[in-house]
């Protein structure tokens, strides 16, 4: 990238083989003998692809493998063809794993996506010291067990003693059924979701403010720019990358989310929590239809490399 | 001590054995341990109270075996088993598994038929209690779910009221409505759980008039009529607000007892009796069983079905006979006082030559409890399909009760659903 080179006197970018300072110098040669080894660099990532191979790639290669296969339990394989795929795709329990899982991947991002811009601007604002402080409070939900955090929810949202429907209650509000009606218990999941990992996005978007220049505040500033115009036209634009990186990383999440629904509502109240996950669980460990779960992965692994691709171009060409 | 005379003792010895081996026999209960088996021996478990009788009394019985015992959790045993059975090794010898993992896992074969061991015992099991494959006999339930309908006697006569063992459920619904005027509409004799375990207890219902989804070879054989007029029942408990809508899970469920938010709900054995006797012990002596109302007078009472869990011998299992014995041990005598000192419900004859059933349990001002529970039995039920029965039937009361269907409507969905696998 020519833009990483520094400027030489006349402020054009100079490739690195020709800075001043390395010109007529010989680099360094890399030896066979002391210092650094040729091969030292393939050293350091040979443990990876060591456990990459088998455990990732190879994985992944017999799942896709499998869904081509009908495999009864402890019999042999046969070839099925795309016979697991179409009784997947035609299956309305898949179709309504995914529908439910794609609407509640779209509000969770969207309720997401502005709520840990807005905190990470804000802790932007705040003194060192201070921030030290509120990022460890922000960041302490995801470390907590997913499996504790959906029990406490649980408790919150119980219809009769929940913590939230005494509140209501409290105020001359009737109660309200956040897990056990259908119109409320998936927006009650999220609600959940967004909760555990708002600090932990906000503060990798707190990171990439950190790398925004003082200079084009400075400048706008000195153009008159206001505090909305400099959020819109400096801060949203040069935190792009980040905010890429939070939207494919939190809808991949969103895709695969599984513990949450099957602690707090088993998928229920009439299926209205239940995800694409936690179909390719019941098929391949409750009905022991391998062939099929490893079917109906791949094409969960199609929608996520769909959406992953979707967000990227649309947030480029936003760039561009 | 001479020669002659130890002989003579252990002829005599050896006469003693063959007549007790010969009684045993005619009681129907399987010959004493045998301790002739040898090798190692794998036995796959999730729960820890039946495992560790297991470790303690087989070894006793069957000292040539080498028992390893491994512990884990129900999920993560049958992912375990899935994957050994795919891979055809690391299988254990026996597994553990929960009465409704049964039909899709026997289904696929793979596990040891034990026709010659269980079948000449068949008389001394009741009904549903005995578990099959394709004609085979695999293995019997421990600690049966007869679902019983647990009440608090006190709490009920404090507004004049009772429930009438000998009644039916009409007779339940009328007590029900009264005790919700008299009681200003704070306490129920019923609960609906939500999701799965709402299924579950309409399904004990369902069982107890007989109903199935599937036969024993996975035809759905399910009536609709019969179960849409089981869910109307449930749909009019709530409709009418006398069931309260929690689990026994919930954490405030024994604070609901305690304050006589609920004073009645339906329930096996260890949940009705052993939890709440744990949970709520300020209310000894004022707590009823009634075993299970019947639906119309004059009909045979059975109850329904909510659970058990069984130890089964896998048909690769790499010491077969080790297997087959650690089956065979949960019937011996050691294996009989194992099962009522954990399960406590025994579905087995001879159990009561060998624990005594009859204890009078001050809680319940006296009853005989387990063998009350026991006395009334559950119709054959079949657990085929149990993923897809257990998702669209859990749909299907969601619904109903919800209101977006009726009761036939949820149900004839539900159906076309399991149709269609």
């Amino acid at each position: 990238m020519t833009t990483s080179a520094p400027p030489d006197a006349a402020g054009r970018a100079v490739p690195h083989k020709e800075r001043p300072e390395t010109a007529g110098k010989s680099l360094p040669r890399r030896r066979s003998g002391g210092g650094e080894p040729r091969w030292a660099p393939y050293g350091f990532i040979t443990p990876f692809f060591l456990l990459f191979l088998p455990f990732g790639a190879g994985s992944i290669l017999l799942a896709v493998a499998m869904a081509f296969l009908s495999w009864p339990l402890g019999r042999a394989p046969s070839f099925a063809g795309v016979d697991n795929f179409r009784a997947v795709l035609f299956d309305p329990v898949f179709r309504t794993g995914m529908w439910n899982t794609l609407r509640m991947l779209v509000v969770f991002l969207m309720v997401l996506m502005p709520l840990a811009i807005f905190v990470a601007v804000a802790i932007n604002q705040l003194s060192r010291r201070t921030v030290n402080v509120v990022q460890i409070v922000l960041f302490a939900p995801v470390t907590m067990s997913l499996i504790a955090v959906s029990v406490i929810f649980s408790l919150l949202y119980d219809d009769n003693v929940g913590l939230l429907n005494n509140l209501l209650r409290g105020m001359g509000l009737s109660g309200l059924p956040f897990l056990s009606s259908p119109d409320f218990a998936p927006w009650a999941i999220v609600a959940m979701r967004v909760w555990r990992v708002l600090g932990y996005y906000a503060i990798m978007l707190y990171a990439g403010l950190q790398s925004i220049p003082d200079e084009l505040y400075e400048a706008a500033a000195i153009d008159g720019a206001g505090w909305w115009s400099r959020l819109w036209h400096i801060t949203l634009p040069m935190l792009q990358p980040v905010t890429l990186f939070v939207l494919v990383a939190a809808s991949v999440a969103s895709w695969e989310v599984f513990a949450e629904p099957n602690v707090l509502t088993d998928g229920g109240p009439a299926r209205s929590t239940y995800t694409a996950v936690m179909y390719i669980f019941e098929t391949s460990f409750g009905k022991f239809n391998l062939g099929r779960g490893a079917a109906a992965s791949v094409l969960l692994a199609i929608a996520i490399i769909s959406t992953t691709l979707i967000v990227s171009r649309l947030l480029r060409s936003r760039h561009q | 001590m001479t020669t002659s005379a130890m002989s003579l003792n252990r002829r005599r010895l050896l006469a003693l054995a063959g007549a007790a081996s010969g009684a045993a026999i005619l009681a129907g209960m399987p010959l004493p341990a045998r301790a002739q088996g040898s090798g190692k021996l794998t036995v796959w478990v999730f729960d820890q109270t039946t495992s560790t009788k297991l470790k303690e009394g087989f070894p006793l019985a069957y000292p040539g075996y080498e028992l390893e015992i491994v512990q884990m959790p129900a999920a993560d045993l049958i992912q375990r088993l899935v994957i050994a059975l795919q891979g055809g090794q690391g299988l254990p010898d026996v597994v553990q598994i929960l009465t409704r993992e049964t039909g899709a896992l026997f289904a696929t074969g793979q596990f040891m038929d034990m026709t010659a061991e269980l079948e000449p015992l068949r008389a001394n099991f009741p009904e549903g209690i005995l578990l099959d494959n394709e004609g085979e006999l695999i293995t019997f339930i421990q600690g049966p779910g007869n679902m019983g309908f647990w009440v608090n006697r006190a709490a009920l006569e404090t507004h004049g009221l009772a429930i009438d063992p000998e009644g039916t459920w009409a007779d339940v619904v009328a007590v029900a409505r009264e005790l919700k005027e008299k009681s200003g509409g704070k306490s129920h004799v019923f609960i609906q759980p939500p999701g799965a375990n709402g299924f579950l207890m309409f399904n004990g219902y369902f069982n107890a008039r007989g109903g199935n989804w599937w036969d024993a070879s996975g035809n759905l054989v399910a009536d609709a009529e019969l179960a849409a007029d089981t869910l109307q029942f449930f749909v009019d408990l709530k409709t009418e607000g006398l069931s309260y809508d929690t689990v026994w899970s919930a954490p405030n469920y024994w604070d609901l007892i305690k304050d006589n938010t609920i004073v009645g709900y339906t329930m096996n054995y260890a949940v009705g009796s052993t939890n709440l006797k744990r949970n709520v012990p300020d209310q000894s002596g004022q707590w009823q069983l009634v075993t299970w109302p019947r639906w119309n007078a004059g009909e045979p009472q059975r109850t329904g079905n909510f659970g058990g869990h069984v130890y089964a011998a896998l048909r690769n299992a790499p010491n077969p006979q080790g297997a087959k014995d650690v089956v065979m041990w949960w019937l011996s005598e050691a294996g009989i006082k194992a099962q009522f000192e954990t399960v406590g419900t025994l579905a087995y004859a001879p159990a009561r030559d060998v624990v005594d059933l009859n204890i009078p349990d001050p809680y319940f001002g006296g009853q005989t409890v387990l063998s009350d529970l026991i006395s009334v039995p559950f119709p054959q039920f079949y657990y085929q399909h149990w993923t897809e029965t257990t998702s669209a039937l859990t749909n299907a009361v969601d619904q109903a009760l919800s209101g977006a269907k009726t009761a036939r409507e949820a149900i004839d969905e539900a159906l076309a659903e399991l149709r269609a696998i």
